[in-house]
């Protein structure tokens, strides 16, 4: 027997653990891979409570899926995004987005 | 300790050390792989809960798709590492990692402060007299009974490895060949989830058209010998704005390439500057 709590701190140190490297890195490649962690952090949670409570089993699994469906759509418009965002300044150094500031 | 116990601490441990590393490497293809490792350490505790199929869908899709996009991308790129933790702002190396810290903190308090939680996820506690009836509420009788209940119907945590013996209401075995976890999601996603599971097909659909339309060559690119033609174009997201000082700082960029390729005799690189300037005048 796992107990829920358990669960619940590997999915918040995951998480911080994602927050930090957004907050730190400046790679957007890098800030997205973190932003990757921090959606699995989510589904740890998820499917954690899914198998703690008898109520709604099945809830936080299909929960996964559709989490794990968003993250591959924000994957692919995010990339998408660098990739055109490195062709017209050479960089994907995130500090050096500021185009809306001019 | 119980084994399961001890098999959870082990992949929770190696995960975490390994989602450290991937923030802390300085080559993004070092924390890519290191994201896998975290992923794959992730699936295993998906098997550990009795989810054997989020495991597959946790190595198929983030490990197998998602981290080789990235590492693609890497490649079209060449990404070069970044510049090393100390030679940061202030902002991102001390307060970045406070923040987080500070948000790990509240989260763990969270935790802790609800009391249900600390025995093992028993709803009996007073306090959580309302989570036990909102629980008693949405309890339905189905096939899919997997978390194990003590006599006084109190959950007592996760499903194990699958091997349990899992006795159906009416004293039946529950064995997982006959329905098992993919079936049952299955059964769950197409008649509770069905609409949610049709929207996530749009979201799909609509992320692969905005992802080409965005990652579309820009026009001057586009065009050939023949001359830009705005034809089937779309959005041009790449492209400056005429005039905007990125415009400028470009052409001022084209000209300054094209002056040093014909010093450099490099005849292609020449001819393709001088295009890309003809194309923007």
């Amino acid at each position: 027997m796992i107990p829920v709590a358990w669960y619940l701190i590997l999915s918040g140190v995951l998480f911080s653990i994602g927050m930090a490297g957004v907050l730190i890195r400046r790679n957007v490649l890098v800030i997205f891979m973190c932003v990757e962690l921090m959606m699995n952090a989510v589904n740890i949670s998820l499917v954690g409570f899914a198998r703690s409570f008898t109520t709604v089993h099945f809830a936080g699994d299909a929960f996964f899926i559709f989490v794990v469906t968003v993250s591959a759509a924000e994957a692919a418009v995010g990339l998408a995004i660098i990739v055109s965002m490195s062709r017209q300044n050479d960089s994907i150094d995130a500090d050096q987005l500021d185009l809306l500031k001019e | 300790m119980v084994l399961e116990q001890i098999i959870f601490i082990v992949l929770a441990v190696v995960a975490t050390l390994s989602a450290i590393g991937m923030v802390a490497m300085k080559d993004p293809v070092h924390s890519a792989l290191m994201l896998v490792f975290t992923f794959f350490n992730l699936a295993g505790i998906y098997i550990l809960m009795g989810a054997e199929f989020l495991a597959a869908i946790q190595v198929l899709v983030y490990a197998g798709a998602i981290v080789v996009l990235f590492l693609f991308v890497m490649m079209l790129l060449q990404v070069r590492p970044g510049p090393s933790f100390n030679k940061l702002r202030f902002f991102q190396s001390r307060l970045g990692p406070v923040l987080a810290l500070v948000f790990l903190v509240e989260v763990v308090a969270v935790i802790f402060g609800s009391s249900f939680l600390l025995n093992g996820g028993k709803i009996t506690d007073a306090n959580n007299r309302q989570a036990a009836q909102v629980a008693a509420s949405v309890k339905y009788v189905s096939e899919t009974r997997i978390p194990n209940q003590d006599a006084q119907g109190n959950t007592t945590g996760g499903t194990g490895i699958g091997l349990a013996d899992v006795r159906g209401p009416n004293g039946e075995r529950l064995s997982p060949t006959t329905g098992g976890h993919p079936a049952l999601l299955g059964k769950e996603l197409y008649s509770t989830y069905l609409f949610p599971f049709e929207v996530a097909s749009l979201i799909l659909l609509i992320a692969a058209i905005g992802a080409i339309v965005i990652a579309r060559r820009s026009i001057e690119h586009d065009a050939g010998e023949g001359g830009p033609s705005r034809i089937g174009r779309g959005i041009s997201l790449t492209s400056a704005l005429p005039d905007s000082p990125q415009y400028v700082e470009g052409i001022k960029r084209d000209e300054e390439l094209a002056a040093t390729a014909k010093t450099s005799r490099d005849a292609r690189l020449a001819a393709a500057a001088e295009r890309k300037l003809t194309m923007r005048k």
